[in-house]
C-alpha cells in the first residue's frame, strides 16, 4: 500500500503547477523587452529615430522658408513625422516577433511549452509596443523647441499621445500578423 | 481518490506513450501510414529511418506541433485531444534547436521553468540541479553564445527536462558532436531513462550507438513501420534473411592479416577474403551460399573458420556475422528507400 501511495505522490508532484507562478505574458514581455533594449535592437532604432527628428527640427529652424511656418503648424507637422517614424519602427519590431524567432529556431521551444498562446502574443506585443513611449518622450524636447512658447504644445502632446498610441498599436499589430504568417523573417 | 491518470502509474512499467494508427499526408504524398507503437516508462526507444521516412513528422505529431489526419495517441494516459496537458508531460529537444545567445544557461532554464508554472525560487532550484545533472554547473552563469556545440546540446536536454517530463523526445541529439561528445551525451540519455524513470524517444542515425543505448526500436521506411520491438527481437527476426547472404567479418592483429588472409583463401567454401580496414585488422569473408538448411551450414562454416585460425595460432580479436548488427538490419529493411 505504501508503495502505491509513493508512486501516486511522485506523479502528483511531477505535474504540480504553482499558484504563485508568474503569468506567461509577463515572462514573455520581460524577456522580449530585455532582448530588444539590452540586445541593442530597439536602442539602435531609437537612436536613428532621434537623429531623424533632430535633422527635421534643424531644417524647420534654420531653413529660410520653413522657419516662417507658424509654431502651431510646425509642431503638428513634426508630430506627424514623429508618429510616422514610430509607426514604422513598431512595424519592424512587430514583424520580427515570430518570423525572427522562427529563423533563429527559438520559437519551437517556446511553443512546446504549455504556455497559453494568447499570453505569448500579448507579451510579445507589449514588448514591441514599448518603443512608442520611448519615441514619444524623445519627441517632447524637439516639439518644445518648435513650439517657441506657444500654447499649442499641451494639446499637441495630448493628441499626439492618443493618436500615436492608437496608430502604433495598429501598425505593430499588422507587423505581428505578417510575422505570424510569414515563414521567414526575410518575407516579413 | 485515484483518477484515471494516477491509476496508470500503479503498473511498475506502464505504457506512457501509446500511438495508434497515426496518418499524415502532405498533398498527394503520404508521410505516415498508420503509425502504431508504444513506449514504457524508463525505456529508451530508438526511432530510426532513412531521410524522408516520416520520423520528423511522427515526432511533430507526438509533441503536439502538428495534428494527425487520423489516429490517436496518449501520453501518460492523456489523449491527443488535450495538447496543452500533453505539453506539460513531455520534454523535447528538436533537431537544430536555436538558443538565445545573450542569456546565461541559468537564466535560460529559469525562464522555461517559470513558463511551466514554477515559481522563480522553485525554477532556480530546479535549474541548478539540472545544470549539475548535465555537467554544466560550472558554466551556469556563462552566456549560451559562448557555449560549444556539445554544451548547447546539453543545455537543450536540461531544458527538455525542466518540467520533469514522463516522455522525452530527442531528435538527433548527437548531430555534429565529436565521438567523445556523442558517447557522453548518450550516457546522459541512459541516465535520464534509468534514474528518472522517464521514457525516451531517440531519433538518430548513429546505429551502433542506438544499438548499445536503446531498449526498443522502431524502424520506419516510407511512412510505415517495417520493424518494431526490442533491439534483440528486431535483429533476431530479420537476421535469418541477411545471414543467407553468407558474409562475416573477422578481426585479427594488423601484423597477422597477411597470414590470416592466406590461410582463409585456401579454405573451401570461401569465395573471397577482403580487408575492411587494414588499420583495424578486419577481414570480410564471403562464403559460398549453402543450398539447404543454410543457417545451420553457415554456423558450421563459422566454426570451421574460427578453428582454422586458432590452429594457426592467429589471435582472433573480433568476429561478426554480417546481419547480426542493427546497422545490417536497418540497411536490409530500408533498402528500397536507400536505392
Amino acid at each position: 500500500m505504501s508503495n502505491v501511495q509513493n508512486v501516486q505522490k511522485v506523479s502528483v508532484n511531477k505535474l504540480k503547477v504553482s499558484e504563485k507562478a508568474t503569468p506567461t505574458w509577463w515572462l514573455v514581455f520581460r524577456r522580449e523587452l530585455t532582448d530588444l533594449w539590452i540586445g541593442g535592437k530597439a536602442f539602435n532604432l531609437v537612436l536613428i529615430y532621434s537623429l531623424l527628428l533632430g535633422g527635421m527640427v534643424y531644417i524647420y529652424s534654420f531653413n529660410t522658408e520653413l522657419s516662417l511656418i507658424p509654431p502651431k503648424e510646425a509642431v503638428y507637422e513634426m508630430l506627424k513625422n514623429a508618429m510616422a517614424v514610430a509607426m514604422f519602427v513598431g512595424l519592424i519590431i512587430g514583424a520580427d516577433a515570430f518570423s525572427g524567432e522562427r529563423d533563429r529556431a527559438t520559437l519551437e521551444s517556446l511553443l512546446l511549452t504549455p504556455a497559453n498562446r494568447r499570453q505569448i502574443i500579448v507579451g510579445k506585443f507589449l514588448a514591441a509596443f514599448s518603443i512608442w513611449p520611448a519615441a514619444y518622450v524623445i519627441a517632447i524636447p524637439y516639439l518644445y523647441v518648435l513650439a517657441q512658447g506657444d500654447a499649442v504644445l499641451s494639446p499637441a502632446l495630448f493628441w499626439g499621445a492618443v493618436t500615436g498610441t492608437v496608430l502604433v498599436i495598429g501598425y505593430t499589430g499588422v507587423g505581428m500578423l505578417v510575422s505570424f504568417w510569414s515563414s521567414t523573417h526575410k518575407v516579413s | 481518490m485515484i483518477d484515471n491518470h494516477d491509476s496508470v502509474k500503479l503498473d511498475p512499467q506502464p505504457e506512457i506513450l501509446v500511438a495508434e494508427g497515426l496518418r499524415k499526408s502532405y498533398g498527394p504524398r503520404k508521410a505516415l501510414h498508420g503509425l502504431t507503437f508504444s513506449l514504457k516508462a524508463g525505456r529508451i526507444l530508438g526511432f530510426l529511418g532513412p531521410n524522408g521516412a516520416g520520423k520528423t513528422t511522427s515526432i511533430r505529431i507526438l509533441t503536439t506541433m502538428m495534428e494527425p489526419e487520423t489516429g490517436h495517441f496518449t501520453v501518460d494516459g492523456i489523449g491527443s485531444e488535450h495538447p496543452e496537458q500533453i505539453r506539460r508531460r513531455i520534454g523535447v529537444l528538436p533537431e537544430n534547436l536555436g538558443f538565445p545567445r545573450q542569456m546565461t544557461g541559468l537564466e535560460y532554464l529559469l525562464y522555461f521553468g517559470q513558463l511551466y508554472g514554477r515559481t522563480r525560487s522553485e525554477a532556480k532550484e530546479n535549474a541548478l540541479t539540472l545544470l549539475e545533472d548535465v555537467g554544466l554547473h560550472q558554466r551556469a552563469k556563462s552566456l549560451i553564445g559562448s557555449y560549444s556545440h556539445g554544451m548547447r546540446q546539453r543545455i537543450g536536454i536540461a531544458r527538455a527536462l525542466v518540467n520533469d517530463p514522463v516522455v522525452v523526445f530527442l531528435d538527433e541529439p548527437t548531430l555534429g558532436l565529436d565521438p567523445r561528445g556523442q558517447a557522453e551525451l548518450l550516457e546522459l540519455v541512459q541516465r535520464i531513462a534509468r534514474e528518472r524513470n522517464t521514457g525516451v524517444v531517440l531519433c538518430s542515425h548513429l546505429l551502433a550507438e542506438i544499438e548499445n543505448v536503446c531498449d526498443d526500436v522502431v524502424i520506419l521506411n516510407v511512412g510505415q513501420i517495417v520493424a518494431r520491438g526490442s533491439v534483440a527481437e528486431v535483429i533476431g527476426r530479420v537476421q535469418q534473411n541477411i545471414v543467407l547472404r553468407n558474409a562475416l567479418r573477422v578481426q585479427v592483429p594488423p601484423d597477422s592479416i597477411r597470414d590470416a588472409r592466406q590461410l582463409l583463401e585456401t579454405m573451401p567454401n570461401i569465395m573471397s577474403v577482403t580487408p575492411v580496414g587494414e588499420l583495424e585488422g578486419w577481414l570480410r569473408l564471403e562464403l559460398v551460399p549453402p543450398h539447404n538448411g543454410g543457417l545451420v551450414k553457415a554456423h558450421q562454416m563459422n566454426n570451421k573458420i574460427l578453428s582454422a585460425l586458432i590452429r594457426a595460432k592467429i589471435p582472433i580479436l573480433g568476429f561478426e556475422v554480417e546481419g547480426g548488427r542493427l546497422q545490417d538490419v536497418f540497411l536490409h529493411l530500408t533498402e528500397d528507400a536507400i536505392k
